[in-house]
């Protein structure tokens, strides 16, 4: 799995759980670039990213992943 | 030993010659100041002392060894030994915090009240400070977060570091341990910043806190005396007080910590600025609110039972409805978690948990009849008027929590909630009549209180009174700084009363 496809894919689960089709990720994106990506819809975002790349992503991994380009350093990394 | 006595900061003094003496030794000498300061802070009676020496041996020997087996275990058995390993961790919080209280009132029911007298180990300083941080550190170890630490000395550092240890904040491993093994070199401007910071803290909390202190006392003393927007006044002064209080505390703890090097992570952020009670709650006990989403709300939204609840419930009421009900329950979950940290007792489990959940499922809740409200009215949302009104609104209505606090009863914070409502303004004393604060004492307590809410206004837009400063001539930061101790050390109400967050 290429980083251009994780991206692509990853786009679609954030445009889905925020409802939003104008959303566009970088690396950098972060909670505070996305209005409705709070405390509460973290884990609803971490749950269908699960769902898209059939693989559990560990809870420490969700506590701190900073930004876009460490979920998708991670999605690549439990893709292997 | 207290943080605002002589001892404190004689203590800190040889403290600091011997750590920057140490070289590659400075963690053990961390370690023996945090021994040092922990048995001297606490009560002086020598079985006092004894249990507390118990209780800390047996918390970093859990920690260090608990760390380690977690480390080596895989599969069920890994989750087995962390929930053994937590549950000796939290068995320390509920038996020396709810325990007594709890056997002590059964056993009265059978008329033997101290049946369960050895079970009173009188208030044991930090312990729900620690007790979290060292969960943290096994949750994470066995998240695969980091290794297990394999040098008990760096866990005992990490669990007793003195400036945390008796009110937090609440640290984690990953942010500390190479903080405390890193040789830290002597540098003078880290200096300088901690004693500014320790300055701020001692202004806040001596000068400003303790006379705000005096009103809130005079009041919920006697309320039926006052009317209801007097208790109204009282109860925001103590919103002040708490803020001042406990803020003041962490500028103190932080700017000690500063001294060896280290830094500890911020607890507050402006939390007056504030547009809705969920950001109070983001921007007030950071590192609490922190660990309760990381290691409680999270893991529990995303066990499998709550994300089938979360499906049926986007199939039942659909997608947007849906998928807040298990977020709800995690909620719950969370506030009586916060709740019970406060101590458990009714009236801090309503004003720390049961009205900041209601108020915040509420905002949730009718959150689109607000938006619907406010397109209607064409407010603009990003005008100060509107933000200052919802500073205010969120403000208010956490005063409904600071009530319960100050009557330290649940009954008597209602029938205090009862008499406001039906003395609005009549009352038979007026609040500043029946306290010994002179003209020259309003003059520092909202003078102070004035520069500490520019210095939180700064930060609120992301700069700091500290830069601003900075950027001044020498001379003005010289006068600003040389003031700020003249005011403490002339007009500071030194021994006038403890932290707030000790108890905790």
């Amino acid at each position: 799995m290429s980083r251009e496809e994780v991206y692509e894919r990853l786009t679609a689960v954030f445009q889905e759980v925020f409802d939003d089709d104008s959303i566009e990720l970088k690396d950098e994106t972060t909670s505070e670039d996305i209005e409705d990506w709070d405390s509460f819809e973290h884990i609803n975002l971490v749950v269908a990213v699960e769902t898209e790349f059939s693989f559990k992503i560990p809870m420490g991994k969700v506590i701190t992943m900073k930004n876009v380009g460490e979920m998708v350093d991670i999605i690549l990394s439990l893709g292997k | 030993m207290t943080l605002t006595s002589f001892s404190f900061f004689a203590f800190l003094l040889i403290g600091l010659l011997v750590y920057y003496m140490s070289g590659k030794g400075q963690k053990y000498v961390l370690l023996a100041m945090s021994l040092f300061f922990y048995f001297a802070i606490a009560p002086a009676t020598l079985r006092y002392r004894l249990k507390l020496c118990a209780i800390v041996f047996y918390v970093v020997f859990l920690t260090y060894v608990g760390g380690l087996l977690i480390d080596r275990a895989k599969g069920k058995r890994r989750t087995i030994l962390t929930f053994f390993c937590i549950g000796g961790l939290a068995a320390v919080l509920f038996v020396t915090k709810y325990f007594y209280n709890i056997f002590t009132g059964i056993a009265g029911l059978f008329g033997n009240p101290g049946a369960f007298e050895w079970l009173n180990f009188g208030s044991v300083i930090g312990v729900s400070y620690f007790i979290l941080s060292a969960i943290g550190y096994l949750t994470d170890v066995c998240w695969e977060s980091y290794p297990a630490e394999k040098n008990p000395v760096n866990i005992g550092v990490f669990v007793l570091y003195f400036p945390q240890v008796i009110s937090g904040p609440v640290t984690r491993f990953s942010q500390m341990n190479s903080q405390f093994c890193e040789k830290t070199g002597f540098d003078p401007d880290r200096i300088s910043h901690g004693i500014r910071r320790m300055l701020w803290g001692y202004f806040k909390k001596l000068v400003i806190s303790d006379r705000f202190f005096l009103i809130v006392n005079a009041v919920y003393g006697d309320y039926t005396a006052y009317s209801g927007w007097q208790i109204f006044l009282a109860t925001v002064c103590y919103a002040l007080r708490l803020y001042t209080d406990f803020s003041g505390c962490m500028d103190i703890v932080m700017g000690a910590s500063e001294l060896f090097g280290v830094s500890l992570p911020e607890n507050f952020n402006a939390p007056f600025f504030s547009a809705t009670v969920q950001e109070f709650w983001q921007r007030w006990h950071i590192t609490l609110g922190g660990w309760f989403k990381d290691y409680v709300m999270y893991p529990l939204q995303k066990t499998k039972g709550m994300i089938e609840l979360g499906k049926k419930c986007k199939k039942r009421f659909g997608k947007k409805a849906g998928k807040k009900i298990p977020f709800y329950l995690a909620m719950v979950v969370l506030w009586f978690g916060i709740g019970l940290w406060h101590g458990g007792a009714g009236y801090y489990f309503i004003a720390s948990a049961g009205i900041p959940f209601l108020l915040m499922l509420l905002g949730d809740v009718l959150s689109p009849l607000f938006e619907k409200v406010s397109n209607a009215l064409h407010i603009r949302k990003e005008s100060g008027i509107f933000k200052t009104v919802c500073f205010l609104r969120t403000n208010l209505l956490l005063c409904f929590a600071w009530v319960f606090v100050c009557a330290g009863a649940t009954g008597r914070g209602f029938r205090i909630l009862g008499h406001q409502a039906s003395h609005l303004l009549t009352g038979e004393r007026s609040v500043l009549g029946n306290t010994t604060l002179q003209a020259l004492d309003l003059c520092l307590m909202f003078g102070g209180m004035a520069v500490v809410l520019f210095a939180d206004y700064l930060q609120y837009k992301g700069k700091s009174l500290t830069d601003l400063l900075d950027a001044k001539p020498f001379a003005l930061r010289f006068l600003a700084v040389n003031a700020e101790i003249l005011v403490i050390l002339f007009y500071g109400l030194v021994g006038s009363s403890a932290f707030i967050y000790f108890q905790f």
